[in-house]
């Protein structure tokens, strides 16, 4: 019987019968009352709507605390309507905004000309701001810090229940505490979803989506279901067998199975190899691998399938010798393009024409050139389309020992300025720092020379230098750094293990094209809207140039795992950051993706 | 009316009327760019889920978190992120005048 698969990422916790194991293993998340009371939701913008690093939250317990309980046992449901109530019109004063009109920003409080504050005041002083509470029991609303009148009202009336009007937080006040209920949160869900489909109408009417309804199956079909298939503990996890100097080759399959668009493209059947039909195909490998991860099996599996296709395609990556992690990301990447039903039929059309393969909808991003001729200011830019990002280091390579066993001397001693650290951010500042070029003949330039005469072989190249810029025109929904930790001199390669700090989060948005051109003419930075990007994988490469051992950090549903070829073990974010020496490879995933990269 | 109630008064009058003028919602979007990028906003998430671990997810309120997160997040709040703030905060406060 073909396992269950589970499709994309909502899965719906089946009622009756369920045998499923909890599904985030080993770890019990604490419920993130404060984090999310302090940092609201981020769908304030309108046209993004899916989040692509959405934290599993734990299910709600069926009670939120023992004062809900027994007036749940009263059988006073008057609570749930007016929580109903009062999340509707939130979503009205607080949310959903009018495109090209108003703004949201992080309160999600409506910012357009008008109406700036918050609809509601404090029934007592009157106070605007922020953390309101609603009183469920009656026509109230009070202010929270300063004057506290919200706390007040309770100690005058007892009236226990009340919810902050922007998040829908419920409040006990007997508990003194936030509580979470399963028929409060699943109200507030529902009002969620209803504001971004309202959301996503008002942006994009033309894009009909299905209005989401709720569905949870009858008596009758809970018992199909349960009769007619087998949950699965299903964690994505395996260990992957070293088959002979592999893991450069598991550590970019294990990024691949835990990157979420990926995963979404194969758990969602676009690509089945039962139907596929071609002889080494390698999507069909990949499929493969997903199914067996999620098989439900817990030991290391060998992919020996994979290496056979792998082998097959790339001749240079053949063999048990060692190769590099990054030459085989490319590789793969390149063989699933070809191999994939969606992609067009050039590698890469440069005229900027998407492909669609998933491979280069998932890397793909455009990178431009600008070039700015001093003597007639002409700016010529070009595009490229790239899977990644490669970064210089500062820093000397490691030092190499000649025959003789004196130590090479290191060249370029950049780290030793003051404070020349390599930060992910730094490393993108020194990538589109603006530089100069000499010798280059503009286009421009050389039409005027020849207008007036002037043979093409004596153009003499501009005196003045050009300055050139690089940044990123579009950025892919996985952004890939690579550190160039290996460089060649002559005849000598050596490691550079200078080590490369990256953070968990970054805004891309100062590296953009946009921003540049914003600058440019003078604008600031601020009006523009963020590109936040989380890491989900990192590379590490520890050893010589020659010979070495690749493991790779993956967070997958929130976890942070090391795979280090069969071996699966937790990890800690800390872990992963502090791998300054070791990272090679680094993935972001966009914060929020828009439908179109999907 | 009494004193302190003139000044409660005169106070929440001058939080509305900055209210009113966008301003504090323009400043509070620089302050939250400004921290996030700054990793101060991982680092009180950190701060958050270590004081839950070490007390025990039943044994906390969302009050006394916030207190002891608030005092923490005040201390490691950048230098310049500061600077930046205050000097914007001195100039709405000149306009208003």
């Amino acid at each position: 019987m073909h396992a269950v698969k589970l499709k994309g990422r909502q899965s719906k916790p089946i009622k009756k019968g369920a045998k499923r194991k909890a599904e985030t293993p080993n770890t019990v998340l604490p419920l993130d009352q404060s984090v999310q009371n302090d940092f609201p939701s981020q769908s304030s913008n309108v046209r993004r709507v899916v989040q692509s690093t959405q934290s599993l939250k734990p299910i709600p317990p069926k009670n939120g605390c023992l004062h809900l309980k027994e007036y749940k046992e009263n059988n006073r449901y008057t609570y749930l309507d007016n929580y109903n109530t009062i999340a509707e019109l939130s979503m009205h004063w607080y949310r959903i905004g009018i495109p090209n009109e108003g703004v949201r920003d992080f309160d999600g409080l409506r910012r357009d000309r008008e109406i700036i504050l918050s609809p509601q005041k404090c029934s007592i002083c009157s106070f605007k701001g922020d953390r309101l509470h609603a009183c469920l029991d009656c026509v109230f609303i009070g202010c929270w810090h300063d004057q506290r009148h919200a706390l007040k009202h309770f100690h005058g009336t007892t009236h226990t229940f009340a919810m902050d009007i922007v998040r829908l937080a419920l409040f006990c006040f007997k508990c003194g505490d936030y509580v979470y209920d399963l028929d409060f949160e699943t109200a507030k869900t529902l009002q969620e979803v209803r504001v971004a489909e309202k959301e996503s109408n008002l942006k994009e009417p033309c894009a009909k989506r299905a209005r989401y309804v709720s569905w949870q199956p009858n008596s009758e079909e809970a018992a199909n279901i349960s009769k007619d298939s087998t949950p699965l503990p299903c964690s994505g996890l395996r260990g992957l067998f070293n088959m002979g100097a592999t893991c450069f080759m598991n550590a970019i399959l294990q990024t691949f199975l835990t990157n979420p668009l990926i995963k979404n493209y194969f758990m969602t059947d676009k690509h089945n190899n039962k139907l596929c039909g071609t002889a080494g195909c390698m999507c069909c490998e990949i499929d493969n691998l997903f199914q067996e991860f999620h098989s439900g099996e817990k030991k290391p599996y060998p992919p020996c399938s994979f290496l056979h296709a792998m082998w097959l395609s790339s001749k240079e990556l053949a063999g048990y010798a060692e190769q590099d992690a990054h030459e085989f990301y490319l590789a793969a990447i390149n063989k699933m393009h070809s191999d994939s039903k969606e992609s067009i039929s050039e590698p890469l059309n440069r005229n900027g024409q998407k492909c669609e393969c998933i491979m280069h909808k998932t890397f793909g991003g455009v990178f431009q050139s600008r070039i700015k001729c001093k003597v007639c200011n002409d700016v010529k830019t070009k595009e490229e389309p790239l899977v990644e990002w490669q970064l210089h280091l500062r820093g000397s390579p490691t030092p190499q020992k000649k025959k003789n066993g004196h130590t090479k001397a290191s060249i370029e001693n950049d780290a030793n300025e003051m404070g020349d650290k390599n930060t992910l951010q730094l490393c993108l500042e020194r990538y589109t720092a603006e530089e100069q070029i000499k010798d280059y003949k503009c286009d421009n330039c050389n039409l005027n020379y020849l207008e007036e005469g002037v043979p093409f072989n004596q153009i003499p190249a501009s005196s003045e230098a050009c300055t050139r810029r690089f940044s990123c025109k579009k950025l892919p929904p996985v952004l890939t750094f690579v550190v160039e930790r290996f460089s060649r001199e002559g005849k000598t390669t050596s490691k550079n293990e200078a080590p490369f700090e990256f953070p968990e989060e970054i805004n891309m948005t100062k590296w953009t094209s946009l921003a540049q051109e914003v600058l440019e003419q003078g604008g600031s930075l601020d009006d523009l809207p963020d590109f936040k990007y989380n890491l989900i994988s990192v590379v590490n490469h520890e050893g010589k140039i020659n010979t070495g051992h690749y493991t790779v950090y993956c967070k997958n549903r929130d976890q942070w795992f090391l795979f280090d070829d069969h071996a699966v073990k937790l990890a800690d974010i800390d872990d992963v950051l502090q791998s300054k020496r070791k990272a090679y490879l680094c993935f972001y995933i966009a914060d929020t993706l828009e439908y179109d990269q999907l | 009316m009494s004193e302190p109630e003139l000044d409660q008064k005169i106070e929440t009058a001058l939080r509305n009327s900055i209210l009113e003028t966008n301003a504090k919602n323009r400043l509070k979007n620089l302050l939250f760019k400004r921290l996030s990028d700054s990793g101060w906003k991982s680092k009180v998430k950190k701060r958050c889920t270590e004081i839950i671990k070490t007390k025990g997810v039943n044994n906390i309120k969302f009050d006394q978190l916030e207190d002891e997160v608030l005092a923490y997040g005040r201390e490691i709040i950048p230098e310049d992120v500061k600077i930046e703030l205050l000097q914007q905060i001195s100039d709405l406060l000149d306009e208003t005048k």
